[in-house]
């Protein structure tokens, strides 16, 4: 099967990249909330996706303190895309392969 | 990695979407967000029209329409500030649709008023100026809670790009020449 993404295969992930589609950039301490997990999940979610291109973060600053934003990167629009479309083709019933993750 | 069955894939999917419906229910506007937008428009239509019927060459036509146009920038950018600080987030499209005017609805908005304001200050009709100002600020304020709220029902935070924002500005400066020069 193709489409399946293994960098946003785990639930957490594909949370965090829907979410950066609805906001330009947000900032970290945002998405850990919305998101409840761990300052150091995310940052290791985050540095994955990062890695894969899918996402970018920059320093900067918030209610006068310093942190992160992280927004999605086109690559990682594309690639949450044809995530997202894989996914539905599982669910129809389109896929007729058992295996749903597309190792790269 | 192991493999994926269709209730999995539904219940990802589902997690997901409720995951960006709460992040774009949970964005706040700043106050009187739009009421701000709205009056500063009405501000910068209303001095622009002034400016182009007291004589476009003239200094004091070139600092009342400038003073207009500041006072929305101003505007514009502490709310936007405001909303950035407020929500830790982002949205560029807020920026592009409700604070620049993009949508059509906006732009259908602001040129109606800008050139009912402008005929109504060279037929020296002062408080039909008045009135066309304050119509454009509302349409403009108007448009821009249009677009939150579809943006709350499907948010996408992409605006336009910046060659189209290039583009929306060399058109309206064109726009402007032209009035100057056609007068």
């Amino acid at each position: 099967m193709t489409g399946i993404d293994p960098q946003i295969h785990p639930p957490a992930r594909l949370r965090l990249m829907t979410m950066l589609t609805a906001v330009s950039e947000a900032e970290f301490a945002t998405l850990r909330d919305a998101l409840e997990v761990s300052d150091s999940v995310l940052s290791k979610h985050v540095s994955a996706l990062a890695a894969a291109g899918y996402v970018s973060s920059r320093k900067g600053v918030h209610a006068g303190r310093r942190t992160t934003w992280i927004s999605l990167t086109g690559p990682g629009r594309k690639a949450l895309t044809a995530h997202v479309a894989a996914l539905r083709a599982l669910i129809d019933g389109l896929d007729d392969g058992a295996s749903a993750v597309r190792d790269h | 990695m192991e493999n994926m069955t269709p209730g999995e894939a539904r219940d990802a999917l589902d997690q997901a979407d409720a995951a960006r419906r709460h992040m774009s229910e949970a964005l706040r506007l700043p106050s009187s967000f739009h009421l701000s937008i709205g009056v500063a428009i009405a501000v910068q239509v209303g001095t622009l029209a002034v400016a182009l019927t007291a004589g476009w060459s003239s200094a004091a036509a070139i600092a009342t329409a400038w003073s207009g146009i500041l006072v929305f920038l101003v505007v514009a950018g502490v709310q936007l500030w405001r909303f950035r600080r407020l929500n830790g987030a982002w949205v560029r499209a807020l920026a592009s649709r409700a604070v620049l005017g993009t949508s059509t609805l906006s732009s259908l908005g602001y040129a109606a008023g800008l050139a009912l304001a402008v005929w109504a200050g060279f037929a020296e009709l002062w408080w039909l100026l008045v009135l066309a100002s304050i119509a454009a600020g509302v349409a403009y304020a108007w448009a821009g809670r249009h677009w939150w709220a579809s943006y709350r029902r499907d948010p996408r935070g992409d605006g336009e790009s910046r060659a189209t924002l290039i583009a929306w500005v060399v058109v309206a400066a064109g726009a402007l020449v032209l009035v100057v020069v056609g007068r």
